[in-house]
């Protein structure tokens, strides 16, 4: 029984959520749907600490149905779990309990719906981070996509959760359809679905335009759901009106396992096959224009789900450009970035849920003022707010510091000021909306005009005046917590380090799925040490941005605007081009996919 | 000859853009759609196609005929349900959204906007 | 965007893209000629290790059936997502399905499709059920049968009238089965984990080439297959059904 851990993660809620499908008469009983599914995800989230502590020692390979290579061909599939894969199927699954924690009190599910796309949604994070085949993986895919959209459309009362519903199941399934399009060429080009086949087989081999191509077709499908420009718009439409619950999972897992995907096939099929310079200077082009213009859009929004949706689209924007560095100690950073990044965004999205209950609004201007009585809520969301920005001790803070020690190293000294602008917009905007929302400071806004967006306050909640249930703020704090230990405890650092390390390995990676061979324990020394300087600069500048919109000081008056008048124009280009028209974002789409087509032929 | 069904993938990828890009009805939106997944299916038919192959079955037929490739027919497979799943779900999006805005056209008014 | 601008912009883009997807194609084998590994080894191996002789079938439920797994949940989680979305909003009412037209009150079907319907329903259930578990042995499956046999309570609907398929299909009946199909799959698949093989393995008996009973696990899987993809078709067409004919939108005056 030992050895069968792997399949449980993704088996095990998908037979729950059956399960539970078929409990229907227990409807008028949510606590037992609550605590099954809760239950369910806790002994997800065990596996996957088994998992883990396994992969640090050596690489799993499980083999479906026991179809283990045949004359050295994959012919079943596999899931190849290495310390990488284990660490983000444990964040989605730790996200996963602190949001069925915070739905306890949240509101009354219709039926069992919401449990049961809950935890398929669960086992689709699952299997797309343990596979190790590409086929399964767009399985996976779809599977998180399915539910994604019908967790989205939740209230059907609102136009805006059905029209965000709508543009995110178009992008993403144009983003699927790119996936199979790239699948039927490295089909036609190596014969197998398995990636460290795939990679084995076209090492060696010349160059071909099909080789290119197929790797910008998969990635434009993955960066689809990693949300960055131009494939981004449909991110902020979709996670602003979700429910709080599945906000805190899309935003905090699941556009990082796109973007994780990217690295995954990249380091495992190509990165001996293609030349390096084109994929890294278009990925981290993207890289830092998604994270300039998602932490600008953040700050323009007074709509607090699609402000913290904006800076998600800020954050996969610096993330991109950590995997783009195409370097052991970057990969580590990054991991570190998307755990410590994962857990405060889901922090920050509970936060508005607790609004929500309290409010039944998640407008900051509606709410300016209004929420002073809620203590521990806006201390906690200022918390986050910082930790956002790469406040030391923080995940934040010490995957990005790391992240910068690699980018100077590798002569990309240059990214350094945008990362440090990317958090200081994004950090500066969660601030300026907890001060004004819970302190009652500053004035109302003078850049943030646009209408709010109904969405989640209808029907979600009743309206409640008394004090906010433990159980909402518990899974905040806990996810507080954990950002903060996976920046402070050395382990984490060394977890993040050994992953890397194996993640780089392309060779090893092979072996150990191809031939059966253990994989050898790399030395998972850590020499990189973030320093904490450049992150109490990010802190200081967000407060320093916050500041600036909250004080009664230069920006109000004549200065402003002259300040207003000055951004006019740019703003008013970048709310125009974030239409909310699904035909407009289409073009953007193909004008994407044209654009990184094109390289991949010129360059291959 | 040989061009053929690859030209047809790219001809049905890029009318769906097409269409999804200047619909201006949610149903037809889905329609157009479908048309660009089937430039996938397509794409892994042909991929498979092994010249005077006949169906991977060998029931009754003596087993040195040519037969095309079975894994990429059960990947088609596959996508199909996942297609059809997806047009389900976005009808039901489209229908309530009608309801709601007395609307089907996604270009009126949409609620999120910058 | 503007629609010139649009449709400017698509313009050049989706040439530079078909220019690009063009090259790639031209690098490719050319078309007729592969030569895949998988495909020479699922076809060598499939019968003298499974006793398969329908290879589609053998790829869906056995080399790759960890896959179709996870396809199947796909539906069912279509199934649960389409049911939520499509469920009755608090300002709107059921009402029994009535014509709309003023002059025809209660309208008969007329007796040519009435007939036709009594002969279809039967005949195309049957054949749903044979291709259901015929799946591992001849063109079809699970999938492809579940929809025959969803589409067989069609006829009932459109033969006769909404009230004649609420009488067949209980809303319940069929849920419960959906769930089942599902289920059964993941158990299925879960059974060699008990003998210490991995998940999906196929340890059932292989029986005779071409019989109905053989290929170990198939037939098993394509009935849990079939009849979750019945069942869910079945719900998520009554669902839309519902919404066009039962649910009205309370006038507030």
């Amino acid at each position: 029984m030992t050895m069968n851990i792997p399949p449980l993660p993704v088996v095990l809620p998908l037979f729950m959520a059956a399960l539970l499908a078929a409990l229907e008469q227990l409807r008028s009983r949510h606590r037992v749907l609550d605590v099954l599914s809760l239950l369910t995800a806790l002994a997800v989230v065990i596996f996957d600490l088994l998992l883990l502590q396994r992969s640090l020692a050596a690489t799993q390979v499980y083999w479906f149905g026991d179809w283990s290579p045949m004359h050295g061909f994959p012919v079943g599939i596999a899931f190849v779990i290495d310390p990488a894969a284990a660490l983000l199927a444990l964040l989605a699954s730790l996200l996963t309990v602190a949001a069925l924690l915070f739905s306890w009190h949240h509101f009354l599910a219709v039926r069992t719906y919401y449990h049961t796309l809950m935890l398929l949604f669960l086992a689709s994070l699952q299997g797309f981070a343990l596979t190790g085949d590409l086929f399964n993986m767009f399985v996976f895919f779809e599977l998180m996509g399915v539910a994604a959209y019908a967790l989205t459309g939740y209230k059907i009362e609102e136009s805006g959760p059905l029209e965000g519903g709508l543009n995110f199941a178009v992008m993403n399934s144009l983003g699927g359809l790119m996936v199979l399009l790239g699948i039927g060429l490295l089909y036609a080009m190596t014969g197998g679905l398995n990636l460290a086949w795939i990679g084995a087989a076209l090492q060696g081999k010349p160059v071909t335009a099909a080789g290119g191509v197929a790797f910008m077709l998969l990635s434009v499908g993955f960066l689809v759901k990693g949300a960055v420009f131009p494939f981004h718009f449909w991110l902020p439409d979709a996670h602003s009106v979700a429910p709080t619950p599945a906000s805190v999972l899309f935003s905090g897992i699941m556009v990082q396992l796109g973007l994780y995907a990217v690295a995954r096939i990249y380091w495992v099929v190509f990165s001996d096959v293609l030349a390096q310079a084109p994929v890294q200077s278009a990925f981290l082009g993207i890289g830092i224009v998604t994270l300039l213009a998602g932490g600008a859009m953040a700050c323009l929004q007074r709509h607090l789900k699609r402000l913290l949706a904006y800076s998600t689209v800020s954050h996969s924007g610096l993330i991109l450009a950590g995997f783009a560095l195409h370097e052991r100690q970057a990969l580590e950073g990054t991991l570190l970035y998307i755990v410590g990044h994962g857990c405060i965004k889901g922090a920050l999205f509970i936060a508005t849920g607790i609004l929500v209950y309290h409010f039944r609004s998640v407008d900051e201007k509606q709410l300016h003022d209004r929420c002073c009585r809620l203590k521990i809520t806006g201390a906690l969301f200022l918390l986050a707010g910082l930790a956002l920005a790469g406040l030391p001790p923080f995940g934040t803070w010490a995957g990005k510091g790391i992240i910068e020690e690699s980018a100077r190293g590798l002569g990309y000294g240059w990214l350094v000021p945008f990362f440090t602008l990317g958090s200081v917009l994004t950090g500066g905007a969660v601030l300026r909306a907890g001060g004004g929302i819970f302190f009652g400071l500053g004035h109302l806004d003078p850049f943030s005009s646009s209408a709010p967006a109904s969405g989640e306050e209808g029907a979600e909640a009743e309206r409640s005046s008394g004090p906010t249930p433990v159980l909402m703020l518990l899974p905040m704090a806990l996810l507080l917590l954990s950002s903060f230990g996976a920046g402070l405890l050395p382990q984490s650092q060394q977890v993040a380090a050994l992953a890397a390390a194996r993640f780089v390995d392309r060779d090893g990676y092979r072996d150990v799925v191809l031939a059966g061979e253990r994989q050898p324990a790399s030395p998972a020394v850590s020499e990189a040490r973030p320093g904490l300087g450049g992150g109490l600069i990010a802190a200081a500048g967000a407060v320093a941005l916050a500041t600036l919109y909250l004080a009664p000081g230069p920006l109000h008056g004549r200065a402003t605007k002259r300040i207003k008048s000055l951004v006019k124009e740019p703003v008013t280009l970048l709310r125009r081009v974030h239409s909310g028209y699904i035909g407009d974002y289409v073009v953007w789409f193909t004008v994407g996919t044209a654009a990184l087509t094109l390289l991949a032929v010129l360059s291959w | 000859m040989n061009a053929l069904p690859f030209l047809v993938v790219v001809w049905l990828l890029v009318v769906g853009l097409y269409g999804i890009a200047t619909c201006r009805n949610s149903i037809y939106l889905v329609s157009a759609l479908v048309v660009a997944q089937s430039s996938g299916y397509l794409l892994l038919l042909s991929v498979g196609y092994v010249n005077k192959g006949t169906a991977p079955i060998t029931g009754d037929i003596p087993g040195t005929r040519i037969m095309v490739d079975p894994v990429v027919q059960a990947l088609t497979l596959t996508d199909i349900v996942v297609g059809a799943t997806v047009s389900a779900l976005l009808l039901a999006l489209a229908l309530q959204r009608h309801k709601r805005s007395g609307t089907l056209d996604p270009k009126s008014e949409p609620p999120m906007r910058g | 965007m503007n629609d010139r601008l649009r449709n400017t912009l698509f313009g050049f883009a989706a040439a530079l893209l078909a220019g690009g997807l063009v090259a790639a194609f031209t690098s490719l084998p050319t078309f007729g000629r592969q030569s895949g590994a998988y495909r020479a080894l699922v076809l060598e191996s499939m019968e003298p290790m499974r006793h398969a002789q329908q290879a589609v079938a053998a790829v869906t439920f056995d080399y790759r059936g960890f896959d179709t797994l996870a396809e199947e949940f796909i539906l069912f989680a279509a199934v649960a997502g389409g049911l939520l979305l499509l469920r009755r909003q608090e300002d709107e009412e059921t009402r029994e399905p009535t014509d709309q037209a003023p002059d025809r009150a209660g309208i008969e079907a007329a007796p040519a499709v009435l007939g036709l319907g009594v002969v279809m329903f039967p005949f195309t259930l049957l054949l749903g059920i044979y291709v259901v578990l015929h799946g591992h042995l001849t063109p079809g499956g699970g999938f492809q049968g579940g929809v025959l046999v969803a589409t067989a309570f069609y006829y009932v609907y459109l033969s006769g009238e909404y009230g004649d398929l609420l009488k067949i299909k209980r809303d319940h009946l069929a849920s419960h089965l959906e769930a089942a199909g599902a289920m059964s799959y993941a158990i299925i698949g879960a059974i060699p984990l008990l003998s210490g093989y991995h998940y999906m393995r196929n340890l059932f008996p292989l029986g005779v080439s071409g019989e109905l009973l053989s290929t170990g696990s198939l037939p098993l899987l394509n009935t849990a297959v079939g009849i979750e993809v019945a069942s869910a078709f079945v719900l998520l067409i009554a669902a839309f059904l519902r919404q066009v004919l039962v649910i009205r939108r309370e006038k507030k005056s």
